[in-house]
This record gives structure tokens, sequence and C-alpha cells, in this order.
């Protein structure tokens, strides 16, 4: 975390000088180097690799594609390698991974995307705690990559379905484990909006306050958001998990990256899940008369008919959260976040609780127990009634 | 033994031995000009019968000692002032104290042959001098610089000093890191005087009153750095009354006041500085600029007693605050942001207690003398820095904490000079980063070590032609156990009275590292570390030879060749883990070699500056690996120039040319795929994948040349009895595009690299009023 402190302040710097740019030219094509992802997880049997090469100018990277889990190279700026023979071997005998298609496309495309099935129902040895497995991925190129790593001895935790109700003023939260076996250290992961907050620790218990800043955010948004069911897990990851994750390369340098695979770039590592809770977020109350449930009154076809907002933050401009739900009776929440500038409000609706991924956006006004505005790039004016508070 | 030592010296006043009985006196005082009340360095001032003279030093100081008791006439001659006579008694055993004011004269060059000697010319006749330049502070202020003068920034354009780059807060001596560098405000140790990432220093041009830089083969008073020393000494005012000096520029404003006793006997400046671009926008916007840096500075002297015994008191304390609240940025999308504190601080307080006994002193040991000196100082040195992100979602802290106490006697008779000396500091280092607000501690060290050193230099004439110095300097560190030997030898052979040719080795110690990397080029301050039984004290060995001519009575060239050897030079340890100690920095060693040249004409007439280049060449190996570090520059010109036009007008002018510095050159992108063990999925669409940069072979490519003008103008006027200077200057006068740091884009075909600029042309301008 030192390092991201370091980084933060070498970033700020150079965001200061880059604005004097100047000399933009076309340098040569380089060599590509391999890249490969994987991290054994026995809380599931599919265990991924993902395999590629660095960017080195031969092709343009497309930035507009949206996020999808199962295609995460071509869709998260890479460039995947197909045709590469990937082996995990363990205690057990050797897996072999197998390219996995993309639901829609030919089966031509390539996702660079390898999936090695563990367990019995796949007819294959499954993945053992406190195992040691190497990692062989041999490309058409005749690149062979190598690594090593040992799961962490301990049973997975489940992610389960309750939710635990979070007052951000009042509540903080404690999460403890076991102290696992193998385990180099231990990944916290709270899903924000922003982006998530991770954290490495030593310790098997950490507590993390209601008011908790992410300072992996960019203007260190606050981890708990009011409005959103955020999940908050602890992993016991390898040491090849930890370093890769804690290190990174500087800009100026292009080095620091603690790499442990032999023939490329990236990480053989292991997680393990051993503690997770899921919250839904809440606060006190801030603005009573713009806080609370507002329903849709009149609109043809409404983004959202209900919503649920908070002032995250008060001032002019105050910064808004929330959920919405498209109709009253789905029973399906997604977040929402905003801000209020001199009485206009914005409202942006996100997909996957996520800031970047924006569905919709409203922009109106409140006035009296109405929200009043229309939803960009959609015609016709939109009116929300706020539901007496009782009932909120 | 070190404690033992300390009373030792401590007790040696009382052992010395003043004889009462010789009817000779002492006259010590200033000179100044009388219509300013400025301090007249290098002024003549004799006793007409039986005639003794000497020269003023810097500060327009000087001291005639033995001179027979009676009624005598002084006389003070300078150039350009008229001649100015003072009867004085001198009582025997006794010092007289005197305060000579000069009045300006109109002189015909030609019909006067000015015979004063500069300092730089004493330093070259009287001892070896390797490495040796002096500044004053009208040869910092005629150089052109962003806003006011600074020192440090003149300090990177003298030879064998090489600045990084526009923004780097650090400076390079003849090959060796940046932390290497011991810097000294009037002899106090000071970690990181800089602002605003380097582009000030923390000296305040007013309170400046003579800056010495050794950059090689120094002697062994000085230790616990390898590669230089930078002696920034305060300036003391001689007018009495309440008199001082206001600035204001761009991007400061500073005011200095100070007063003299008007015995002569005392003096103190108080100076301060702040920035004020965050109160601009904040009076003229509803935005806010969150930062800002301020200095105060105090320093005082006063004489005790009726002989030469003096104490003197500096006191230092600067701070950088970059504090701000997203929230407050006006922008709706970070209504919801938090706060980040960045703060950095330097703190010095230092006392000093000297006192000089000439009449048939002499010393256990040492013997009969003309003269003994002493000196015992206490300081204590503090830098410190904290950045809080989010209100304790992460912190980090780094403080260093020096008391130092030292203390020397110093031995004179005929050329002869000893010196046997002291220095003891205790250190408290702390380095934490941590997260108040998860109960998490990622990382913390604690280190208090104590290091002493003992030294002994000699310095005599063993022939006509030949001025040595011999020194040797015994170092313990207690966190370390580590204890040296560091034997210095320089030496000096007159080949002429204007020709010499010198000779200096030596071997360093340093047991405080940075852990800043070089091959970073931003470099905004260091975090310290001190050596333990985990980290090595650095070493060193210099090899200086060189030669020295002088063209005139205030003109020399000089030229030195030099090498360097290091041993255990620390590098930090990127991939350390952080739960292990011993890991933090990795061991390298490495060579530097080269020569710099300086040509100087001292600014005693109308004109002054500098011409010097470094040819440089610096090497280190790590596990083998051979490299070159981020800071080797093969060459570096610097010309330097101020020309007094008139009364009025003053201009300066700084050309740089340089080769350019090493960088790793980026050969890919990596794209960083975040796993997540809650989902089970590479990246879940809430971070896009991160290209990071790749970097080729280390430091293989080179930057292009590097090249400056920078010019300035001042106009000395008066207005209601108050000097007033107004300057313009233009930093980078025609706009050179200098290459600070290349990216690059790998995610297009062709690929790009784009190069971000060193300082574009910077006009600024500003006023100093002196009252």
């Amino acid at each position: 975390m030192t390092r991201v402190a370091l980084a933060r302040l070498r970033t700020v710097a150079l965001l200061v000088v880059a604005a004097c740019t100047f000399d933009e030219k076309a340098v040569a094509v380089q060599k590509p180097q391999v890249v490969v992802h994987a991290v054994l997880d026995p809380g599931t049997q599919e265990q991924q690799v993902l395999v590629e090469r660095t960017l080195s100018g031969t092709v343009d990277i497309r930035d507009n594609l949206r996020f999808d889990a199962d295609d995460p190279i071509n869709t998260g700026g890479g460039i995947p390698i197909a045709g590469a023979e990937v082996t995990i071997t363990g205690p057990d005998g050797a897996v072999r991974a197998y390219e996995a298609p993309v639901a829609g496309r030919p089966a031509s495309y390539s996702s660079g995307r390898y999936v090695a099935l563990f367990g019995a129902t796949f007819g294959a040895p499954p993945l053992r705690r406190g195992g040691r497995y190497r990692l062989e991925v041999r490309t058409p190129d005749g690149v062979i990559i190598r690594g090593t790593t040992v799961v962490p001895d301990v049973q997975p935790v489940p992610a389960g379905t309750r939710l635990d109700a979070f007052n951000r003023d009042r509540d903080s939260l404690r999460l403890t484990w076991r102290n696992v076996a193998g385990a180099r250290s231990y990944l916290l992961r709270a899903e924000t909006p922003f982006g998530p907050f991770l954290l490495f620790t030593d310790s098997t218990h950490v507590t993390l306050d209601g008011d908790l800043r992410n300072y992996f955010a960019a203007s260190l948004e606050r981890v708990f958001i009011p409005g959103f069911r955020q999940r908050v897990a602890v992993a016991a990851v390898d040491s090849n998990f930890f370093d890769y994750y804690r290190s990174r390369n500087d800009p100026f340098t292009g080095s620091g990256i603690i790499n442990r695979l032999d023939g490329g770039i990236g990480l053989f590592g292991a997680a393990v899940n051993v503690s997770t809770r899921t919250l839904d977020v809440v606060q006190n109350p801030r603005e009573p008369s713009f806080e609370g449930i507002w329903d849709v009154a009149a609109t043809p076809r409404p983004v959202a008919e209900v919503l649920r907002l908070y002032v995250e933050t008060p001032g002019d401009p105050a910064a808004l959260s929330g959920w919405y739900a498209r109709t009253r009776t789905s029973g399906v929440f997604e977040g929402m976040i905003g801000a209020r500038t001199k009485g206009r409000v914005v409202l942006e609706f996100l997909a996957n609780q996520a800031a970047v991924d924006t569905v919709a956006v409203f922009s109106g006004e409140q006035r009296g127990d109405s929200l009043v505005g229309t939803f960009v790039g959609v015609p016709g004016r939109v009116v929300y009634l706020k539901r007496p508070s009782q009932s909120s | 033994m070190l404690g033992a030592l300390g009373a030792l010296l401590l007790s040696v006043p009382p052992a010395i031995v003043r004889a009462q009985d010789a009817p000779r006196g002492t006259i010590v005082g200033t000179v100044v000009d009388d219509s300013t009340g400025a301090t007249l360095p290098r002024v003549t001032v004799l006793v007409v019968e039986p005639t003794r003279g000497t020269l003023t030093d810097e500060r327009g100081r000087f001291v005639l000692a033995d001179v027979p008791a009676g009624q005598r006439l002084l006389r003070a001659r300078a150039l350009s002032y008229r001649q100015h006579d003072l009867p004085v008694v001198v009582r025997a055993g006794d010092t007289v104290v005197v305060a000579l004011r000069l009045t300006s004269a109109p002189v015909t060059l030609g019909a006067v042959r000015a015979r004063a000697r500069p300092p730089e010319r004493d330093r070259f006749e009287l001892g070896p001098n390797v490495g040796t330049v002096s500044l004053t502070p009208s040869a910092v202020s005629g150089v052109p610089a962003i806003g006011e003068p600074d020192v440090l920034r003149t300090v990177q354009l003298l030879p064998g000093v090489n600045a990084r780059n526009d923004f780097s807060s650090g400076y390079n001596v003849r090959g060796g890191e940046s932390d290497q560098n011991l810097i000294l405000l009037d002899g106090y140790p000071i970690y990181n005087p800089f602002h605003l990432g380097g582009l000030f220093s923390t000296f305040l041009e007013e309170t400046v009153g003579e800056i010495e830089l050794l950059t090689g083969g120094f002697g062994a008073r000085h230790g616990g750095r390898l590669s230089s020393v930078l002696d920034v000494r305060s300036a003391e005012p001689v007018r009495p009354g309440l008199h001082g000096t206001a600035g204001v520029s761009v991007i400061a404003s500073s005011l200095s006041i100070g007063s003299a006793a008007r015995n002569g006997r005392g003096s103190w400046t108080l100076s301060g500085r702040r920035t004020y671009a965050d109160k601009l926008v904040s009076a003229l916007s509803d935005r806010t600029f969150p930062y800002h840096f301020s200095d105060a500075q105090l320093h005082a002297a006063r004489a005790i007693g009726s002989g030469n015994a003096r104490v003197e008191l500096t006191a230092y304390a600067g701070a950088d605050l970059l504090d701000g609240d997203f929230t407050q940025f006006g922008d709706s999308s970070r209504a919801g942001g938090g706060t980040f504190d960045f703060d950095w601080s330097n703190r010095v307080v230092g006392v000093s207690l000297t006192d000089v006994w000439r009449e048939g002193a002499r010393l256990p040991l040492f013997g009969r003398a003309d003269s003994v000196g002493a000196e015992q100082r206490v300081s204590y040195t503090r830098f410190a820095t904290g950045l809080n992100l989010g209100d304790g979602a992460l912190e980090l802290t780094n403080a260093v904490d020096e008391i130092r106490a030292a203390g020397s006697v110093h031995w004179h008779r005929g050329s002869r000079e000893r010196r046997l000396g002291y220095e003891l500091s205790s250190y408290d280092v702390e380095y934490d980063v941590g997260s108040a607000a998860t109960g998490t501690q990622l990382f913390a060290l604690r280190q208090t070590p104590k290091a002493g050193a003992l030294y002994y230099t000699e310095s005599w004439r063993p022939a006509a032609r030949l001025v040595a110095e011999a020194g040797l300097r015994t170092e313990h560190v207690s966190g370390r156990g580590w204890s040296g030997l560091s034997p210095r030898l320089s030496a000096k052979w007159f080949v002429t009275p204007d020709l010499a040719v010198s000779a200096a080795v030596g071997q360093y110690a340093q047991w405080l590292h940075s852990l800043n990397r070089e091959d970073i080029p931003v470099r905004v301050f260091d975090f310290w570390v001190a050596s333990d039984e985990f980290v090595e004290v650095s070493r060193a060995q210099h090899l200086v030879l060189g030669v020295e001519r002088w063209l005139g009575p205030t003109r020399f060239a000089r030229v030195e060749g030099w090498l360097k050897r290091y041993d255990h030079l620390l590098e930090q340890n990127t991939a350390d883990d952080p739960a292990r100690r011993g890991d933090e920095f990795l061991d390298a060693r490495g060579r530097s070699y080269g020569f710099d040249v300086m040509l100087r004409q001292l600014d005693v007439g109308p004109f002054g500056g500098w011409l010097s280049y470094t040819y440089g060449v610096s090497e280190r190996e790590q596990d083998g690996i051979g490299y070159w570090p981020g800071h080797d520059r093969r060459h570096n010109l610097n010309v330097v120039g101020s020309w007094r036009a008139g009364r009025k007008y003053t201009f300066g002018a700084r050309l740089g040319v340089a080769s350019g510095t090493p960088f790793t050159d980026i050969v890919g992108q990596v794209v960083r795929r975040s796993y997540d063990p809650g989902t089970h999925q590479y990246g879940t669409g809430v971070i896009a994948g991160e290209r990071e940069p790749l970097g080729g072979a280390r430091n293989a490519k080179r930057y292009p040349i590097f090249q400056r003008l920078d010019l300035s103008v001042s106009r000395a006027g008066t207005w209601r009895g108050m000097q007033l200077v107004p300057y313009f200057s233009l930093v980078n006068a025609y706009n050179a595009k200098n290459v600070f740091i290349y990216t690059f884009d790998y995610a297009s075909n062709p690929p790009t690299r784009e190069a971000s600029s060193q300082f574009p042309l910077l006009p600024s301008l500003g006023l100093t009023i002196g009252f």
C-alpha cells in the first residue's frame, strides 16, 4: 500500500507536467511477450487461465467494448492468444485447459480464456487444499511459460445470500477468520460503485469504519454508499497472488511488478474465499424532505419506477446515492449515484453497481414532493412523487 | 570513549593560557556602505603605524590582532569608496569593536590600482581548496530564476553539479546519488531543503550570507555523506536600527528584518516567506488551490564577555502543505469525495558558542599558538512528512530527528593549523504506513541509532611551494555496529604564484539513506532510513587531481579530474516484502569519473559570472549487471553572468547545454487482470483493464540534448528613502523543448511516443524593497 501512496504522488506529478506535451511520433513495433493470469480457486470447479500478448503496437485496441467476464481479454483491452496448450499439474495428475467459446461468437473467435475443469463431475481430480500445482502454457509460437503455486489449505466459504443491514453512520464492519496454512496474506475486497477497495493484511481480523474512504477511488469516495448492496469478502492468498497484486510497474521505468512466472509475465497463484458478507447499506437521514422513496407518477416507459434517494454528502453540490427498481414488483435493486447542484438533480442509473456502467441519466429538480425532469436521450417528462416518510 | 572526548573538548577553553602582559590589543569590526548599510566584503582595513592590514570577509567583518596598544589610526580603503580614517585607542589585552562606514566616490581607473584580494584568492594561496566553490548572495541574485533568486538552483549550475531535470529537487555531484549531499544551514544539517517538488529551496535569499560547496575530496571535518557538502551561512546585519527587505514575486512574498547592536557586538535577522496562490484563488473565486509553502528563519549573534567569545542562534521552520478536499473543488462529480493531506516540513534549531584566544595562547599537547579557537555546537534537526488519504484510510509518515552535538578546537601557528573535533548524533527514524480506518498497520519501522565521529586535521606548508592538509576521521554507528576509519589527504603545489596543481584522496561513509530511486525523475523529497543490522553503511573513495590558474586578481580557471568508487550503494528494492526486515534495499557498487572546468570572473566589478563544464561518467553494478544510473549526464555546460550597467540596471543571463540523461525505454504495455475470488472472475467491469508500461533494458536509452537560456533584468532605484528593485526574468527564453519524460502508447498501430516538456517559457517579475 506504500506503493499505492507513492504511485499516487508520482501520478499527480506526472499529470502536472503531462500538460506540456509535444513531439508525438510513431515508434517501432516491439516484440510481444506472453501474459498469463491464472488463479487457482477451490471455490469453483472452473479454473481459468487467461493467455494474451502484451500490447506492442501491432493492432489497434478497442476501448469502447462493454466488459464481458466470459471474454475478459477482448473486452478488456487485450490481445488473446489462441491455440495455446495449457496444462495444470497437481498431486493427482495433470488437467488440460481448453479455450472457452464465447456465446454469440463464431467458433473461430478466440477469447484467450482457457478453462480447466476440476472435480469428479468432470471426470477429473478435485483441486486439493494445500496442494502444489504447476502451470505450463505453450503458445503456438513455441513460447513456454511455467509457474508454480500452493493452494491455501482451507475450505472455501460460499458467497451465500444473506443480506446484512449496515448503517454506515452507526456501524462498523468487523470480519474475522481463521489462520490458514499456506496463506501468505489475506485480501480484503469490498465492492463499491467507484471500484473495489482492496487491502492486504497479515492479520486474521479487520474492522472497517462505516465512513471509510476508498483510497483507490479517483476522488476518495467512501467505501460504503447508502442504497447499495455491497459485498465484502476476504480471501486467503498465496505468495504469488500477494506479490503480483501488491506491486505495479511505475510509469517511468516500466518495472516493479513482482513476476514469478518463467517465460512470460503475469501470475499463477491461488486464492480461497474465507469470509463473505453482503451489506445493505443505509445511513441516518440527512434531509428528510428529499431523502426517501420516490414512485414514478407518469411516464410512458420509465427507466425506473421506484427510486430510493439518499443525500450521501450534504452541501452544494451534494452527492446523492440510492437504489432504483425498474418495476415496483421486480424485487431487483440496482445502484444509483448523482449530484444536486443549485437545486438541479442529476442521477446516474447504474448497472452492476458500477459508476463506470451507467445505463441512464436523469436530470431534473425537486418541486415540493415531486421530482420533475427527463431522462437524457429519452423524450418526455418524468415525474416522481415522494412516498410519505412513514412508509419509506 | 566519545563521551570522554567530548568532556575533553569542553574542558579545553579553561586550559588555554592567556598571556596578559603583552602590550597589545585587538580591533574587530565591520565595514558597511554608508548609504545602503550593506556590508562590504574585501575591503582593505589597516592600522597605519605600525602597519598591519587585513581584508573584510563576506560579511564585511575583520579582525586585526596583535595591534600595539595606544592611539592608532585605522584606515579602510575600497575601490569606488572614499578612504575612511578612524582614530582608535587600543588597550593592552583588550578588544576594540568599531564600525566603519564608507561613502561611495567615483574612481578613475588607471589612477587607482586596487589590490584587494578576494576570499577565493586566499583559499587558493592558503590551502589545497580542492573542489571548493563559494558563492556570494550577489552571485545568486544575478542568476535568472523563476519568481525569485534561489540558492540551490544556482548551486546546480556549478561545475561537477548536475540537476536531473527542471523539476527535480535533488542534485548530483560528480556522479554521486542525490542523497549523498550533506546540506548545512550555519553548519547544522538540514535534510530536504526543497519546496514545491524542488522548484525552490528553503533558503531565503535575504538571509544568505555565504555559500560554500565542496564537490569532492573534502576534509575530515565533514562526514556522513559520500559526495558533497553544501554549507549555507546566514547573513548578519551590521546596520543599527530596524531595517530589512521585502520581496514580492509571482510565487511568494517575503519579509526580512534585522538589526545590529550599535556597539557592533550583536545582530539579529528574522525572515519569513509564504506563497499565496491559495489565498488568491480563494479570494478571487469559489475554487480552492490546496497548496502553499512557508518558511521562517531566525539568526541571532552576540558577543559575550570582553574577549572574542560569541554565541549564535539559528532557527528555521518550513513546511509544504498540500491539503485538499475533493468536495471543495466545485466539481459535482466529486461531491462525495474525501480529503487528502500531504505535508512535509523541516525544522532546524542550533546554538553555537565560539571563542578565539590570541595573545600567547597555547593548547596542551599542541603547544604555543598564534591563536586558538574553540567551538561548541548543539542542534536539533527534523524532517517529517505525512500523507493521509481519506481521513485515515491510508496514512504514511516518515520522520527523521537528529540531535547533534559537535565541537572542535583549532590551533594556529604560522602556516600550521590543527583541528581536533567530534560529532555525536542521535537519530530517531520513523517510517509508518497504516490505515487507521481499518485498524491495519501495513509497515512500521523505528530506528534510533547513534553515530559518533572523532576527527583530526592538520594543515601545514612543508615547503614554500607546497601546502597540505591531512586528516583522519573515525566513525561509529551504533545501529549497524559499524566502525570505520576515513583518512583524508590533500595537497597543492604552486608551480608559480598564480598556478598550482592539487590532489586529494579520501574515504567517506554514509549511514542515512534515501528510499527514493535514482531512476525515477520525479523526486519530491527523500524518505530516509538509517543503517542498521540489515542496512549497510555506504562507502566511497575519492581521488581528485586539479590545476588552478589565476588569470588576474578576480579571475581564475580551474580544472579538476575525479575518480570515485562506491561500495554498498543502496537502492530501494521495489519487491521488498513489507512483513520482512532487511530487504528494503538492493546493494550496488559503482564508480564515477570525469573532469570539470570552471572559468570564473568574481562579481567584484560590473561583470561577474562563470563558465562551468563537466564531463562525467557514472557506472553502477547490481547482481553482476551493469547500468548507467539515471543521473549519468556526460556533458554539462553552464554559462552564467551578470552585468551591472551603470548604477541602476543589472542584467543576468544563464545558458545551459547538456547531453541527455539515461532512461529505460518502454517496449510495450501489459494489461493487469484483477481476479476476484468472490465472483471467480477476472475483472468485474468496475475496473477497466489497467495498462502498465513494460520497461526494456535499464537506462539503455538517453534523452535528447538539454538547452535553456534564462535572462533577467533589474533596476535599482529609491523612493521615499526606500530602495526599490523591480526585476523581470525569462526562464527558457526561447522556449526550448527539453524532454522531461516520454510516454508511450502501444494500444495503437503504429505505436506512438509523446514527450512531456520541462520548463516552458516562463516569464516572471517581482519587486524587492529595501528599507
